[in-house]
């Protein structure tokens, strides 16, 4: 799942209108933080550049990930 | 931690250190809704190579965890209880589980050395500490004594969990000894105290044992990646393509995937895909 999802979620929003592309594009970017953070999680061994990369991804999820909130706001259940 | 065990150990001291590993199992629906809590336990010492075979029989199951079966009917007062009867409970079993490992058997750092026979078939001297226990979040809170939905590891504001915390300004960790100090002197205060800090008063059988609490529950693939963050990950783009009305193109796309290598090719939307494993998040 994790290996296409990015692909899915890059190729869904084709051929919106231009004002909705920069969520969209900040949406693909939170996606592709998380799914790099998980990759690199993966490995068998890390030294301080691959953490280093790892820090980036979160970093980088956290400044993206409020798109996913819009909208959602006082919604109930899974989050 | 394990680095200044380390340090006290004497020339030809082997440490072996235990991962302890629990889950709880769901085994049936309508039979009676059985449920299961195995505790596993393997060595440290051993490759993942050795381990990840399973005619070697790296891991073995040590116990079985009671799991407090469901009341109804019953009046209120009885119900308001029955969760500090199943810590106690819960307790009493891990205590039996872990005594060798305590302070009160081992009282000073001289002490909780074994002769063990090696497959080399040499006896050495080991040093038995618990290094990891790995178990998904509900499960730390019950065993650590906290209250659910908050972070096992340090002391996070309940509003702050999910914030980014550059790695200068961590939280600190959940100190057990004061907890354990604070349970044991059992006044009003004390117990005030433990609340204020969302821990759960009592007995608990890792507050007695040498090692720091806060630290052995150790992230693991399965349940913080696989089908913790990325589980979110999937809602959140769901959610996310509905308020947008993409959702119909996302499941075309979804679905449409070839197969390729080991990837199988997807015959079901995300909606109906009951439940997402491990193997699936993959």
């Amino acid at each position: 799942m994790s290996r296409y999802l990015l692909r899915v979620v890059t190729q869904s929003p084709r051929g919106g209108s231009p004002a909705q592309r920069p969520v969209f594009n900040r949406a693909i970017e939170c996606t592709l933080a998380l799914l790099e953070f998980y990759m690199y999680a993966q490995y068998k061994s890390h030294d301080d550049a691959t953490l280093s990369y790892m820090e980036d991804d979160l970093h980088h999820l956290h400044t993206f990930k409020d798109v996913f909130l819009l909208g959602r706001a006082g919604e109930k259940g899974e989050g | 931690m394990l680095i200044e065990v380390k340090a006290t150990l004497r020339l030809g001291d082997t440490l072996v250190p235990l991962i302890f590993m629990s889950d709880r199992t769901h085994l049936s629906n309508f039979a009676g809704d059985k449920n299961e809590w195995p505790v596993y336990m393997r060595i440290g010492n051993l490759s993942a190579k050795i381990c990840q075979m399973p005619s070697t029989h790296t891991v073995v199951m040590v116990a079985l965890l009671p799991i407090p079966i469901k009341n109804r009917n019953i009046p209120q007062v009885w119900l308001d209880e029955q969760p500090q009867t199943n810590r106690e409970v819960l307790n009493e079993e891990l205590w039996q589980l872990l005594q060798p490992l305590t302070c009160k058997q081992n009282p000073n750092a001289k002490s909780g050395y074994y002769n063990v026979l090696c497959a080399d078939g040499n006896f050495r001297r080991c040093k038995l500490v618990l290094a990891v226990w790995i178990a998904d979040c509900p499960e730390y809170s019950d065993l650590h004594h906290l209250e659910r939905h908050v972070c096992f590891w340090c002391k996070c504001p309940k509003n702050e969990l999910g914030d980014y915390a550059p790695s200068e300004k961590l939280h600190p960790w959940r100190d057990h000894n004061i907890y354990r100090k604070l349970s044991d002197a059992k006044t009003k205060a004390a117990d005030a105290e433990l609340s204020s800090r969302r821990v759960h008063p009592g007995f608990n059988v890792f507050r007695h044992i040498p090692c720091i609490v806060s630290d052995r529950p150790k992230p693991d693939l399965l349940h913080t990646m696989q089908i913790g963050m990325l589980d979110h990950l999937q809602k959140w783009i769901f959610h996310f393509m509905k308020t947008h009305k993409r959702l119909d193109k996302y499941n075309a796309i979804w679905l449409s995937v070839p197969a390729y290598h080991d990837l199988t090719p997807k015959n079901k939307s995300f909606l109906e895909v009951s439940q997402w494993n491990g193997k699936k998040m993959k």
